[in-house]
């Protein structure tokens, strides 16, 4: 799963710290996600697209595993 | 020294009745597991069990108050997963562990001792208890998330 959240971060200002707690989660989870080591949840999808005001598909893109 | 002793006091004081960060309760933490370490290593040196028992009861409300204060999430969905992972491999390795040994002790205890063909059959009973409880609440949660 590919994702945008660090450009979308750089844009709105936020620090992975700032980030972790408006969706309610630990710095070190948006970490992993931001290295793309940890595919969030839905529900942590959604609230990391709300806190930015974006469809979810404009920060989370679906990528084929190669098999 | 009676001042540096009321001053950490005081200071503790003030930690406890305010919300905490993540480092401070990671810091404290690490405190109470030395103190119930040292309590259980004096209970044995001791023969005095009640010491350890109570030691290890203040120990976990000491921690669940102290988990209360933190404001920083402690817990969020990849612990849960990384949590839920390690809990499997834990269960899998053991039982397979277990298993065998209380295997090879049955059949090496049948050739003379019965001190390890008994040891045997206690492991053995344990394998299949930690079986049971799996299964069980594997099916408990199967049941919870839509089976």
């Amino acid at each position: 799963m590919k994702n945008k959240i660090k450009v979308f971060r750089a844009m709105h200002n936020f620090t992975q710290e700032d980030l972790a707690l408006k969706v309610k989660t630990t710095r070190q989870t948006i970490i992993a996600i931001e290295k793309e080591k940890y595919t969030p949840s839905l529900e942590l999808a959604f609230k990391i697209a709300e806190v930015f005001q974006v469809k979810i598909e404009d920060i989370f893109q679906y990528r084929k595993e190669n098999l | 020294m009676t001042y540096c002793k009321v001053s950490f006091t005081i200071d503790l004081l003030f930690i406890l009745r305010r919300s905490m960060k993540l480092k401070t309760y990671k810091y404290l933490k690490l405190l109470i597991v030395a103190f119930i370490s040292i309590s259980i290593s004096l209970s044995i040196n001791l023969n005095n069990f009640i010491l350890a028992f109570s030691s290890i009861i203040l120990g976990i409300f000491i921690l669940k108050f102290l988990q209360a204060k933190v404001k920083d999430i402690l817990i969020d969905e990849r612990a849960k997963m990384i949590a839920g992972q390690a809990a499997v491999n834990t269960y899998m390795i053991t039982t397979s562990v277990l298993g065998f040994t209380s295997f090879v002790l049955m059949f090496f205890g049948r050739r003379g001792s019965y001190f390890l063909e008994s040891l045997g059959y206690v492991l053995s009973y344990l394998t299949i208890f930690i079986i049971f409880v799996y299964v069980v609440l594997f099916k408990y949660f199967s049941k919870k998330y839509g089976d």
